[in-house]
């Protein structure tokens, strides 16, 4: 018998097989454009996804911090005016800012460890009350009643009571998960007293400081102190007690604003003023407010008209045009802040790409979506070129020409509906983002990075799912003998 | 084993294949049935062997077999003296590119390339550089007289002018063999014609062998024997001269 010498075949090279594809593709244009298509819109969702949830994230973290810091403005010249309420120095003391904490211990004047044992008590309370809250309905009825939970604690100082909450406790049989109950009975008994005494020399402290600062700036209210600060504001500050965090330029240019804010509040409750702006704006004169009248003097000519109106019931000099303006800009700025956080607090950065859980789940699962899409496009796509493949085998193509054939196929075709899917979804995360956030959603600094990443995660899932995708299918094709391969129509 | 089909006047010519004891069978246990009980039979080097039966005989099976597409349940196809179910996948990509040509009932192009290009697959299946597979496709493509519309798509063309191209394509590697599976079948009688001489052409000027199955009566002015196939058997094997003889004794059978 004679043996046969075979060679073995040249490889498909890459240009070669871009060209067969590229030529096969133009003649299914139809059903390339399809599976394209179908492509385009598994990255584009992708791509969506990631970067909106990227960009959300970052726009909340922003307004958040942008917001606490105002905020914490607010409350520095609360400070100044009013010493904190009994209530307030307890939550201060569990939520440990260090500024405050400094401030607390150099109005208490204690020593470091008792100021620290206190604070640990604070916080002790803290969890205990938020154990209670977080009881089941049945259980906090029995426990708590009609009660706040500080109240509760406050009456379970008296031994009777706390004998009977034990008696109740045990009753429910919660298990020590839900409440720590040594925790709960040791803070009661004693430590309350102790923190109680702390919050008392705190308060007493702080009381001092205020009145020190109204001696030091008599007949001016803090807020039109820090507005216009003398030279020796500071000074006085830090001699008083009261931790700086921040600069005295952005408080007192806060302090400006709240001040004109008010100011120009104040003057539309006179009746002149109210009527001609409820003429203005179309308005009963009971719904002027200042929102809306800040809102309707964003630009120039209406800032100069409001500053006219004004003007005639004696507002300050210095409420012109251009200042109301940029009053307005603040306030809006600030309204916005507030409306895009809501109550929420953002969660911190974490897991993959700093995605919130929820999205995470999404995201997956539209992953999934997009693998059955794009697996059925292939399949259909190989299985309708069955005869083709079969001519082919029958010219002497190897098994691997043929699957290596499809694979660069989708490759090409991922390649092309990555890149139409990205800028799809990039254009969609854009319009999304400006209807919910405006402009502060393009603040991208910080996140650059992961926004890259991200795009770069969804146009290589893309591809590598096409590619797959059709490996799959093209395998069976190729494996099948020629004259069956023909035989499936 | 079957005893091999001679015919009479078998002369010392080089054999080229050679089927023993050939078998396919679809399904299993009751259900078996039958496309080929056993076909013994040789064709010569250069000869041009039709192979004619009714629908159903078995007749495409066998060429699948002896085209190395399909495997035999049992029994064993000799190419050249090589034994098919021998040869690893490799081997068999060889083979069909190099030693074996096909022509389709359905023309089967590839409908996305053109003319030329249909024509220059195989080389490049064979690794023939670009340059001089687009010389040897226009010389193939000039052989069926096509050489003008090499840069036509199948859908631009005839059913005539398709089955030249597919005829021009399985020429592409100078195979020894040629296998028409009823090449002529959609075609008209003056096409038709036309592919009967072109084939008869390549069988005389190259020398290369071909099986051509049919029902076309006009085959039989061409070929130099015929082999009938029914129920998966070889009925018999004739010489043209033979038949002219015996024609009238069947009754136009033929």
């Amino acid at each position: 018998m004679k043996a046969i010498i075979a060679q073995r075949q040249v490889a498909l090279g890459p240009a070669r097989g871009i060209q067969l594809a590229l030529s096969g593709m133009s003649y299914r244009m139809f059903r390339s454009a399809v599976t394209i298509a179908i492509l385009a819109l598994a990255t584009a969702f992708l791509v969506h996804m990631l970067v909106y949830g990227l960009l959300a994230g970052q726009t909340e973290r922003n307004a958040y911090t942008e917001l606490s810091r105002l905020r914490g403005f607010g409350e520095q010249i609360t400070r100044l005016a009013r010493a904190d309420s009994p209530a307030k120095i307890v939550s201060t003391l569990a939520l440990g800012q260090p500024a405050r904490l400094a401030e607390y211990q150099r109005w208490a004047k204690r020593d470091v460890g008792e100021f620290a044992r206190g604070k640990a008590v604070a916080e002790r309370l803290a969890r205990v009350r938020e154990s209670l809250t977080e009881l089941p309905p049945t259980a906090q009825a029995v426990l708590i009643g009609d009660l706040t939970p500080d109240e509760l604690l406050e009456s379970l100082r008296e031994p009777a009571a706390l004998a009977r909450f034990n008696k109740k406790l045990a009753e429910l049989q919660l298990g020590s998960a839900a409440i720590n109950q040594p925790e709960l009975v040791q803070l009661v008994t004693s430590e309350m007293e102790k923190l109680q005494q702390l919050t008392t020399a705190i308060a007493t402290g702080h009381e001092e400081a205020v009145r020190g600062f109204s001696q030091h700036f008599p007949n001016r209210t803090a807020e039109v102190v820090a507005a216009e600060p003398p030279a020796d504001f500071g000074n006085t500050l830090s001699s008083l007690g009261y931790s700086q965090n921040g600069n005295l330029a952005e408080l007192s240019e806060f302090a400006r604003n709240a001040r004109d804010e008010r100011k120009i509040s104040e003057l539309l409750l006179e009746a002149d003023v109210r009527s001609s702006v409820a003429r203005e704006l179309n308005l009963l004169p009971k719904d002027v407010d200042l929102p809306t009248t800040l809102a309707y003097s964003q630009d120039a000519e209406h800032a100069v008209w409001l500053s006219g109106v004004l003007a005639q019931v004696n507002a300050p000099k210095h409420l012109n045009g251009p200042r109301i303006q940029a009053i307005a800009e603040v306030f809006k700025h600030r309204a916005r802040l507030e409306e895009i956080l809501g109550d929420r607090v953002p969660s911190a950065e974490g897991g993959f790409l700093g995605l919130p859980e929820r999205l995470r789940w999404l995201v997956l699962l539209s992953f999934l979506v997009c693998v059955v899409g794009v697996a059925n496009a292939m399949l259909m796509s190989v299985t309708e070129r069955f005869t083709e493949i079969a001519t082919i085998k029958c010219l002497g193509a190897m098994d691997g020409f043929v699957m290596m054939l499809f694979v660069f196929e989708a490759a090409i075709q991922g390649v092309i509906g990555g890149v139409v899917g990205l800028v799809l979804g990039l254009v969609l995360a854009a319009l999304r983002g400006a209807a919910e956030y405006g402009g502060l959603f393009f603040s991208i600094g910080g996140i650059g990075g992961e926004l890259l990443l991200g795009m770069l995660f969804s146009f290589v899932v893309g591809v590598l799912l096409a590619a797959l995708a059709a490996v799959g299918p093209s395998w069976v094709a190729a494996r099948l003998s020629p004259m069956e391969a023909m035989r499936v129509e | 084993m079957m005893p091999e089909t001679q015919t009479r006047e078998a002369p010392k010519k080089a054999v080229i294949i050679r089927t023993l004891g050939l078998e396919k069978s679809y399904g299993m246990g009751d259900a078996t049935t039958y496309a080929l009980r056993g076909v013994a039979t040789t064709i010569f080097r250069s000869e041009f062997i039709a192979v004619m039966g009714p629908s159903g005989s078995g007749k495409s099976t066998f060429f699948n077999m002896i085209g190395a597409l399909d495997a035999p349940t049992r029994g064993r196809i000799l190419i050249d003296e090589v034994d098919v179910a021998q040869l690893s996948a490799v081997e068999l990509a060889f083979l069909r590119c190099q030693k074996i040509g096909y022509i389709f009932q359905s023309y089967n192009l590839i409908r996305y390339m053109t003319a030329l290009e249909n024509v220059t697959v195989p080389m490049t299946f064979a690794g023939v550089v670009p340059e001089e597979a687009r010389r040897r496709g226009l010389e193939l493509l000039d052989l069926v007289g096509l050489k003008d519309r090499w840069g036509h798509r199948p859908i631009e063309m005839s059913g005539g002018q398709q089955q030249r191209v597919a005829i021009a394509r399985s020429m592409s590697n100078n195979p020894k063999i040629l296998l028409a599976d009823e090449p002529t079948a959609n075609l008209d009688f003056k096409t038709g014609q036309d592919i009967l001489e072109i084939l008869q052409r390549i069988n005389r000027e190259r020398g290369v062998t071909i099986v051509c199955s049919t029902h076309d009566h006009r085959l039989l002015n061409v070929c130099d024997r015929i082999m009938w196939i029914r129920d998966g058997l070889v009925e018999r094997v004739e010489s043209r001269e033979n038949i002219r003889i015996k024609l009238g004794n069947i009754g136009g059978e033929a």
